[in-house]
Parts: structure tokens; C-alpha cells; sequence
């Protein structure tokens, strides 16, 4: 094997630290004692404030009353998770004193967790703001603020441009009921992407037309 | 293995541990540990990832079925057994960095003792979580999704049969001095649970093995100063499944 090695390494990285000199060569990080007991002490005390926190339900400031409730208790239990979990990454798994590499490594990692929970979260935790809309309450790109400084024809023009499926499907049924000039005067909206359901239905009303 | 020794200027055989050689293609053993450390992060990455997914459905299910999610949590599970298994995977945890540290100051006798202590930690909390909380969830029939039973001794009701949920109509259940009313989404609280707790305790096992082999390499002299990476490696993984328990413990069992 050693003959291998000087085959190999004519520059002896391999035997560098048996050179003069390179005795530290190879510098490796003895975990400290203390500072790991007291990173276990700090976590188990963690361990014993998320169980405390997790039976806080009120507390008063003075007269002041303040109620935890479910969401409240969630976000107390992650975060303290989330320093119990920083704690043990950074020294008990060592990331502290090794390459950064290893570091961007878990980084990337919590990023792709991140991205994971909270897309989900921000679909799941928004679809009763749905419920407005399929109700026709409010038109998705909003009807009032976009055009508040206009007035007149130009107006109903631009709103109409900026109409949704909904409104579209709600047209349709008014046309279908004899009302043909809805959609008689503009062409603005025929270069619109999100369309095409309106555009095929009124390109049929118009071929009903030519019989 | 039989070399030279030039440390003591004589013949002897050399441990293991002393004549490791890194791979040729290695500049040094030093290059070599870091590249595996890496491969390890790599691999605890998809872990981490593996269970996110759990952590979604967690997020998921709670957000849809929200209103007996806290009372199912504390009727059906014990928070103490949860509590105590959290501190026995923290001082294992705490264990292995010291046998990692035993390692690094070529101190075989206190490798071996913190391998042992860990082991008997991964064991402990494998027992309780069998013996005190999987075996009598079975025995009583709470099981994840369609073969939930609301019945305390279990076997009678199917929670879900031909989509119909079936439970007992406003039975209050007062069972470990805990006032609780069935709720129509409990078998999907019990699904959580089970999901991931059981993967977890399926990595504690199999870190229990490789301790086993961590342990069997410490009697064979293969880990000294020089050389301790598939040591570090194994701490690495153990602290991937404290730290995965670290979440699961409150969330199931506290809010």
C-alpha cells in the first residue's frame, strides 16, 4: 500500500503529516465537553418550557387578559422546536465548526421545506376568500379600485375587458335570454388569453345569427 | 495488518484504526471523512424532505378538521410516555457526541460506554413506544382511517365503511379521567399519528442497528483518532431522528 502511495503522490500529500513541521496537519475539532452538556441542558429545558407552554392558556399583564389559543400554542411549540433543532444542528451534529458547505447543504434542504409547507398552507389556509367570487360578490382583478378614476363609456369598456369567467358565463345566460347586444360592440377583449370560454360561446351566438 | 510503526521506531501489528488507509483516489483521510459527511447531509436532506410530507399532511388535515384535533390529541394520546421519550432520545443524542468524542481522543473504553448508554436510550424509547402506546391503540381499535373503532374495546364499529362514517351518537367517553366526546374526524388525527410516528420508530430501529455495528467496530479497534467517519456519520443520522421527534412530540402530543 505504501508503495502505492509514493506511485501516487509525489508531492506526499498523502504523508504530509509526517513531515517536520505538519504535525497538525490534519486539524481535527475535538467536540468540547462542557459546551455539548450545556447545549443538552438548554435543550432539555426546552423540552420541559414547550410542555409548560403548551398548558398556558391565559395569563394577565396588570388587567389586561391574554388568552393562547390553538394557533397561538402552535406557533410557541415550532418556534421553541425550531431553537431545539438549530441547537442540535449546530453542535451536536457539528455544523458550527465544519465547512460551509455542509451548512448550504441544510439550508437549501429547510428552504425546499419551507416551500413545501407554505405553498400548501397559503392554497389550504385561503380557499374560503374563494367563497366571495363563486358567490359573484366580488370579480377576481377587483371591479371597484382598478378603474375608480373613470367614468362613462370608457369605463364600461375597460371593466368589461377586465371581466371574468363568471361574469362571462352570467352574459351568456343574459344573451341566451334575448339580450344579443351585450356583446355586440367591442373587440378589445378578443386578444385576452383567459377568454376563450366567452370567445367560443359568442362565436357560436354568431353563427346562430347567420341562420 | 502488520507495518511499520514509525512512531515507536518498532515491529508491531497495528490496530485497525492505526493502519487505515484512506481510498487512493482520497488525497487525505481528512478530504475523505468530509466527502462522506457530505454524501450524509445529502442523504439526511431527503429525509428531512421524506418528512415534510408527513408535516404537510399534519398541516393539511388540521386545517380541514380543526375543531376536535386538541381533544383528540389529549384524550388518545399520553403526553407523559411522549415527554419521557423526548428527553431519552435528547440524552442519546448527548451520548453519541461524547462516544464521537471518545473517538477523537482515542479513548476505545468510553466510546464503548456511550455507544451503550444510546443504545440502551433507542431501545427504551422503542419499548415504550410499542409496549405503552401502539399495543393498547391496537388492542382498543385505534387505528389509522378505515380501521378506526369508536368502540373502547375496539372490533365493533368500522370507523368508515362504504364512506359512511359510523360512531356512536353523542357517546361521551370518559376514559383516563378524561371528559371527551368522539369526534367525527378522529380516525384521521389517529392516521397522522400513525404515519409518522411509526416511519420515526422505523429509523430509531434502524438506527439501533447501526449502532449495533457502530458498537461491533468499536470492539474490533476501528475507530481512533484518525479514523471515526462511519462514527460521525452514524451520530449524524441519530440526530436527524431526535430532531424529527423534537417536532413530533409537541405537535402530537401537546397542541
Amino acid at each position: 500500500m505504501n508503495q502505492h502511495r509514493d506511485n501516487i503522490d509525489p508531492h506526499e500529500y498523502l504523508a504530509s503529516d509526517e513531515l517536520p513541521g505538519h504535525e497538525h496537519a490534519h486539524h481535527v475539532h475535538v467536540t468540547p465537553f462542557w459546551t455539548m452538556f450545556w447545549v443538552f441542558m438548554i435543550l432539555l429545558f426546552l423540552t420541559a418550557l414547550t410542555v409548560w407552554s403548551s398548558r398556558l392558556h391565559y395569563f394577565s399583564i396588570g388587567n389586561t387578559l391574554i388568552e393562547f389559543g390553538a394557533t397561538a400554542h402552535i406557533l410557541m411549540a415550532l418556534a421553541i422546536a425550531a431553537i431545539k433543532s438549530v441547537l442540535v444542528a449546530a453542535y451536536f451534529m457539528h455544523l458550527k465548526y465544519d465547512k460551509p458547505i455542509m451548512t448550504i447543504v441544510v439550508g437549501s434542504t429547510i428552504f425546499g421545506v419551507v416551500l413545501f409547507l407554505g405553498l400548501t398552507l397559503a392554497d389550504l389556509d385561503t380557499r374560503s376568500m374563494t367563497a366571495k367570487i363563486e358567490a359573484q360578490e366580488i370579480y377576481k382583478g377587483g371591479n371597484l379600485q382598478l378603474f375608480a378614476g373613470e367614468t362613462g363609456p370608457e369605463r364600461a369598456v375597460k371593466e368589461k375587458a377586465d371581466m371574468n369567467v363568471v361574469t362571462y358565463a352570467s352574459e351568456n345566460a343574459a344573451a341566451k335570454d334575448g339580450n344579443p347586444d351585450s356583446h355586440a360592440e367591442d373587440g378589445s377583449h378578443e386578444d385576452e388569453p383567459d377568454s376563450d370560454g366567452g370567445e367560443e360561446d359568442h362565436a357560436a351566438d354568431e353563427g346562430g345569427e347567420t341562420h | 495488518m502488520t507495518a511499520v510503526d514509525t512512531q515507536h521506531g518498532d515491529k508491531r501489528e497495528l490496530l485497525p484504526y492505526e493502519a487505515y488507509v484512506p481510498g487512493h483516489h482520497w488525497r487525505n483521510a481528512e478530504d475523505e471523512a468530509e466527502g462522506a459527511k457530505l454524501g450524509m447531509w445529502l442523504f439526511l436532506s431527503t429525509e428531512v424532505l421524506l418528512f415534510a410530507g408527513f408535516f404537510c399532511a399534519y398541516a393539511a388535515f388540521r386545517l380541514m378538521y380543526p375543531e376536535n384535533w386538541h381533544s383528540a390529541s389529549a384524550y388518545y394520546l399520553n403526553w407523559k410516555i411522549g415527554a419521557a421519550n423526548t428527553v431519552v432520545l435528547l440524552l442519546s443524542s448527548f451520548t453519541i457526541v461524547l462516544a464521537i468524542r471518545a473517538a477523537q481522543q482515542g479513548r476505545r473504553g468510553m466510546i464503548m460506554i456511550n455507544l451503550i448508554i444510546t443504545q440502551i436510550c433507542a431501545l427504551f424509547f422503542l419499548v415504550v413506544k410499542i409496549g405503552w402506546e401502539y399495543i393498547p391503540k391496537i388492542e382498543k381499535g385505534k387505528l389509522p382511517g378505515a380501521w378506526f373503532s369508536y368502540s373502547p374495546h375496539g372490533g365493533e364499529h368500522a370507523a368508515v365503511e362504504a364512506g359512511q362514517t359510523i360512531m356512536p351518537a353523542a357517546a361521551a367517553v370518559a376514559e383516563n379521567g378524561v371528559a371527551f366526546v368522539p369526534g367525527a374526524h378522529d380516525h384521521i388525527f389517529l392516521s397522522v399519528y400513525w404515519i409518522s410516528t411509526a416511519t420515526h420508530g422505523f429509523h430509531v430501529f434502524v438506527g439501533v442497528l447501526v449502532i449495533f455495528w457502530a458498537m461491533w467496530k468499536t470492539a474490533k479497534f476501528h475507530y481512533g483518532p484518525n479514523h471515526y467517519t462511519s462514527l460521525e456519520n452514524i451520530g449524524l443520522y441519530w440526530h436527524l431522528v431526535d430532531v424529527i421527534w423534537i417536532f413530533l412530540f409537541p405537535l402530537l402530543y401537546l397542541v
